[in-house]
Order: structure tokens, then C-alpha cells, then sequence
């Protein structure tokens, strides 16, 4: 006789404590249905600025739209066209720009920590990026970012990439994936912590840039310009810096790895 | 008080023209082809007949007759991804087109590749008609180009016509019949991209003949006239 009972409440002891769970995936899942591309300019021409935290614009042709201002925190932005788009000031915490197209993009100012980039389109030319199809990143905050791009020959002048990760750690498997900052211009910036493992930074510009505890394991510095850059206790083990600049670096010294580095003896010092 | 006034001068000089304007008579997008057909002798054909249509009497009087004696323009390029080369300009006066004309003349060619004509309806539907900067009583989406749809678009022509057409928006067309697909285009026009109210088509005999037929067509669109010709014309 008690033992249906006793049954009973332990098969529903799950769903009591489970409870809590299914409210917060509700809770989640109360972000607007997927909105189209008109959807997106009526929020854009209606209050400012436009709060479009937790859309899905997953796919959606944004090409030309200013999306300046508005909130995109925790956006999904996946396989999105952005060509042209503006992101300035915008915020981007936490949002997905997954596969999105990004030539030209401009996202100076926006406020993009936590946000990931996975293979994003940033040229239509198959081999290197053109400089004038290039993203703008332009004193954007991506701390703690997790980026897999190429996103050659960008202005990231004044970006904060503290702790942002531009590696997927099995470089072995996927060099042909490999991130790609080459060319890149980076006055003012602040990569502390970052995890550019194995990427290419060849002729990126890094003068005067704070790289401490900067994780450039293998990381292509060929030609790179790293004057008066503060590299105290990064990893440079394997480096390659053929042909760059190191004049004026401060905490080489003190930087992991410095008896690894690669054609140290062809760099400028 | 005199940074004041000063202040005051300068907002009411800066103010967008169109703060004055409540509504205009016309919005009118002039989409055109710059697909890989369109060499660039073709493409300067276009805009100068566009160019000169804009700058003959006829057409700036039909423009600026309506009872808002005013209308917005743009102009799209458009061949694998559609350009906004004008964005919405108000014209109130014949010096108004006038300058516009002059700058068609001059504006440089956005891309050239597939023609994708879907994807340009599709974007003028969503991001230019969604940004007018004052209503408008009509809105005539005028495209014109001298090849079918040949980009696999993500949904056919004929649906982002009818999304235009449910939204009251009226499609003309004017086909260029000249080259590889000049016996079929003008039907393809016909059964794919006009649609609206009073909707019409009005084909160019070749590059030769744009001028002559974009300004019968601006005149006959602008000015709303339906004649009997324009009804055979539309034959819908």
C-alpha cells in the first residue's frame, strides 16, 4: 500500500527539483521569435537606443545597416551578412558572430567581451585579405573573446583584447584554421593575457603594445614591429621573429622561452 | 545671447529639408542593373539616360506637380549585392532634380557579377523602403536591366515581388532587350517582376533606346497618368 505511494513521489522527486530548470530555459526562450530583417530596422527606428539583446539574427542580410548604439547583448549573429554594417559603440557582450560576414564591418568603440568569432568571412578574395575589406575594431573591448579568423590587415588601434583567446589549442590539427592578425595594426592596444598561440602576426604592427603575459607560443612574428612593447613574462617559446622589429622592448628579459624564439638573430635590436 | 541666436541660426540652417515635409506625393527607387552584361559603355548609357531624362521639362514638371509638389528618390545598383548609390533624396524644385540629374552623371559603379535580382527587391523591401525619411502617398520600386534572374536566390522573384506588392508598393519594369535574352525578357518582366496597382512595363529597344523609354516611363509613373497606352503596355 505504501509502496505506489512512495514510488509515486520518488518518480516525481525529478521534476519537483527540475522544476527550477524548465522555468530558466522558459525564461530564456521568452527572447522575441526570429525576427526578420524589417524587424530589425523597426527596432532600430523605434527607441534609442535599440535593444535587441538575445535576438536571433542568425542568417539575416544586415548588409549597410547601422546598428550603432544599439544592444545586441548576447545576440546570435551567426552566418549574419554584415557587410558594410556599423557597430559603433554597440553592445556586443557575449554575442555570437559566428560564420558572419564581416567585410568592412566597423566595430570601433563596441563593447564586445565574451563575444565569439568563429571563421567569420572578412574578404571575398579565397587567398590573403585585402587591406580595404578589412573589419575596423577600432578601440573595441573583446576581453575575454574566443576568435578563430582571418582578419588580416585590421585596424585594431586602442582595442582591449585582454585575456581574449584567438586559438583553439589543437593547432596540430588545424593550422590550416589557424587565426590570421598578420598586418594588423595594433598602436595602443592592449592584448594582456591573450592567448595568441600559433597565430600569424607577421608585419602586424604591435609599437608600444602591452603584451604581458601574452601567450605567443609559435606565434608567427615575422616582420612584425614590437618597438617599445612591454612583453614582460609573455611565452615566445618558438616565435618566429625573422625580420621583425625589437627595439625598445621592455621585459624581454623576463618573458618565458626567450632562448626558444625563432631567427632571433635576424630580428632588429 | 548673441551665442544663442548664433546656435538658433545654425540648427535651423542644418535641419534635414525634410523636417519641413510632412509627406510627398512619390517615393520612387530607380533600381538598376550593373551586372557583368552591362559593360562600362552600357552602364554610362544608362545613367546619362537617366541623367538626361531627370534634366528634360517634361519630366521635372511631372515630378513636382502632385499636391505635395514633391517626391523622394533613390537609386540602387544592383548585380550580386544590391547598393544604395542614392540614398533617399527629397526634391522640391526643378533645381532639385537638376543637381540630382548632374549627380547621376558622375556616380561611380558600385559592383558588377550576377544578376541578382531577388536579392535586390528583398533588400529595397527591408532596408530602404523601411527608412523613408517622410511617407509617401505611392511608392514605384522602377527596375530596369537587361537579363533574368541567373543568381539561385534564396527565394524566387516572384515572392519577394508579391511581399512588395502586399505592401502597396508598385513595380515597374523596364527590360532592355538587347543581347542573348532579348526575345524572352521582356515576358520574363511581365511574369516575374512588375506588380502593384497601375503597374506597368516599357521596354528599350537596346542601350540605344534607355533614354527615350526611362523618360516616357518617369513621366507616366510619376505622374500617375493612366492612359490607355500604359494599360496595353502593362497587359496585366
Amino acid at each position: 500500500m505504501v509502496y505506489p505511494v512512495l514510488r509515486r513521489a520518488l518518480l516525481a522527486a525529478p521534476l519537483f527539483f527540475a522544476a527550477p530548470l524548465l522555468t530558466v530555459a522558459r525564461g530564456a526562450g521568452a527572447a522575441p521569435p526570429k525576427p526578420g530583417v524589417r524587424q530589425v530596422i523597426a527596432a532600430l527606428n523605434g527607441s534609442r537606443p535599440a535593444n535587441l539583446s538575445g535576438w536571433d539574427l542568425s542568417r539575416l542580410d544586415l548588409a549597410d545597416i547601422d546598428l550603432s548604439g544599439a544592444n545586441l547583448a548576447g545576440a546570435t549573429l551567426f552566418g549574419a551578412d554584415l557587410t558594410d554594417a556599423k557597430f559603433v559603440g554597440s553592445d556586443l557582450r557575449g554575442a555570437t558572430l559566428d560564420r558572419a560576414i564581416i567585410i568592412r564591418t566597423d566595430f570601433t568603440d563596441a563593447i564586445m567581451a565574451g563575444a565569439t568569432m568563429f571563421l567569420p568571412a572578412a574578404s571575398t578574395h579565397l587567398g590573403a585579405n585585402p587591406p580595404e575589406e578589412a573589419p575596423i575594431f577600432r578601440r573595441a573591448n573583446l576581453t575575454g573573446g574566443h576568435f578563430l579568423a582571418k582578419l588580416g590587415h585590421g585596424d585594431w588601434t586602442g582595442a582591449i583584447l585582454t585575456d581574449a583567446h584567438f586559438e583553439l589549442g589543437r593547432t596540430e590539427f588545424l593550422a590550416a584554421l589557424r587565426s590570421d592578425l598578420s598586418g594588423c595594426r595594433f598602436a595602443g592596444a592592449t592584448l594582456q593575457g591573450a592567448n595568441l598561440q600559433g597565430i600569424n602576426l607577421a608585419f602586424a604592427d604591435l609599437r608600444g603594445v602591452n603584451l604581458m603575459h601574452t601567450n605567443l607560443r609559435g606565434t608567427d612574428l615575422s616582420g612584425a614591429r614590437l618597438d617599445g612593447a612591454n612583453v614582460t613574462g609573455a611565452s615566445l617559446a618558438r616565435a618566429d621573429v625573422h625580420g621583425a622589429s625589437l627595439r625598445g622592448v621592455i621585459g624581454l628579459t623576463q618573458a618565458e622561452g626567450v632562448e626558444d624564439i625563432r631567427n632571433l638573430q635576424w630580428a632588429e635590436r | 545671447m548673441r551665442f544663442c541666436w548664433a546656435l538658433l541660426t545654425f540648427l535651423a540652417l542644418t535641419r534635414p529639408v525634410w523636417a519641413a515635409q510632412e509627406r510627398v506625393d512619390l517615393a520612387l527607387v530607380l533600381a538598376v542593373d550593373v551586372s557583368e552584361s552591362i559593360d562600362a559603355s552600357r552602364y554610362t548609357l544608362q545613367m546619362q539616360g537617366l541623367a538626361n531624362a531627370l534634366a528634360s521639362a517634361d519630366v521635372q514638371a511631372s515630378m513636382l506637380a502632385g499636391p505635395h509638389r514633391s517626391m523622394l528618390i533613390a537609386v540602387v545598383q544592383w548585380s550580386n549585392r544590391p547598393h544604395v548609390t542614392l540614398p533617399w533624396t527629397l526634391l522640391t524644385s526643378k533645381e532639385d532634380v537638376a543637381a540630382l540629374s548632374q549627380r547621376l552623371r558622375t556616380m561611380r559603379r558600385a559592383d558588377e557579377g550576377f544578376t541578382c535580382m531577388s536579392v535586390a527587391l528583398r533588400s529595397i523591401a527591408d532596408k530602404l523602403l523601411t527608412r523613408m525619411p517622410v511617407p509617401a502617398d505611392r511608392v514605384v520600386v522602377d527596375v530596369s536591366g537587361d537579363g533574368a534572374e541567373n543568381c539561385n536566390p534564396p527565394e524566387p522573384v516572384t515572392q519577394v515581388r508579391d511581399d512588395l506588392v502586399a505592401l502597396g508598393v508598385t513595380i515597374n519594369g523596364l527590360p532592355i532587350l538587347e543581347g542573348d535574352e532579348a526575345d524572352t525578357l521582356e515576358e520574363w518582366y511581365r511574369d516575374h517582376v512588375i506588380g502593384g496597382q497601375n503597374s506597368f512595363l516599357l521596354p528599350a529597344a537596346g542601350f540605344d533606346d534607355f533614354e527615350r523609354a526611362i523618360r516616357r516611363k518617369f513621366v507616366t509613373e510619376i505622374s500617375a497618368v493612366w492612359c490607355r497606352v500604359c494599360s496595353k503596355l502593362a497587359g496585366r
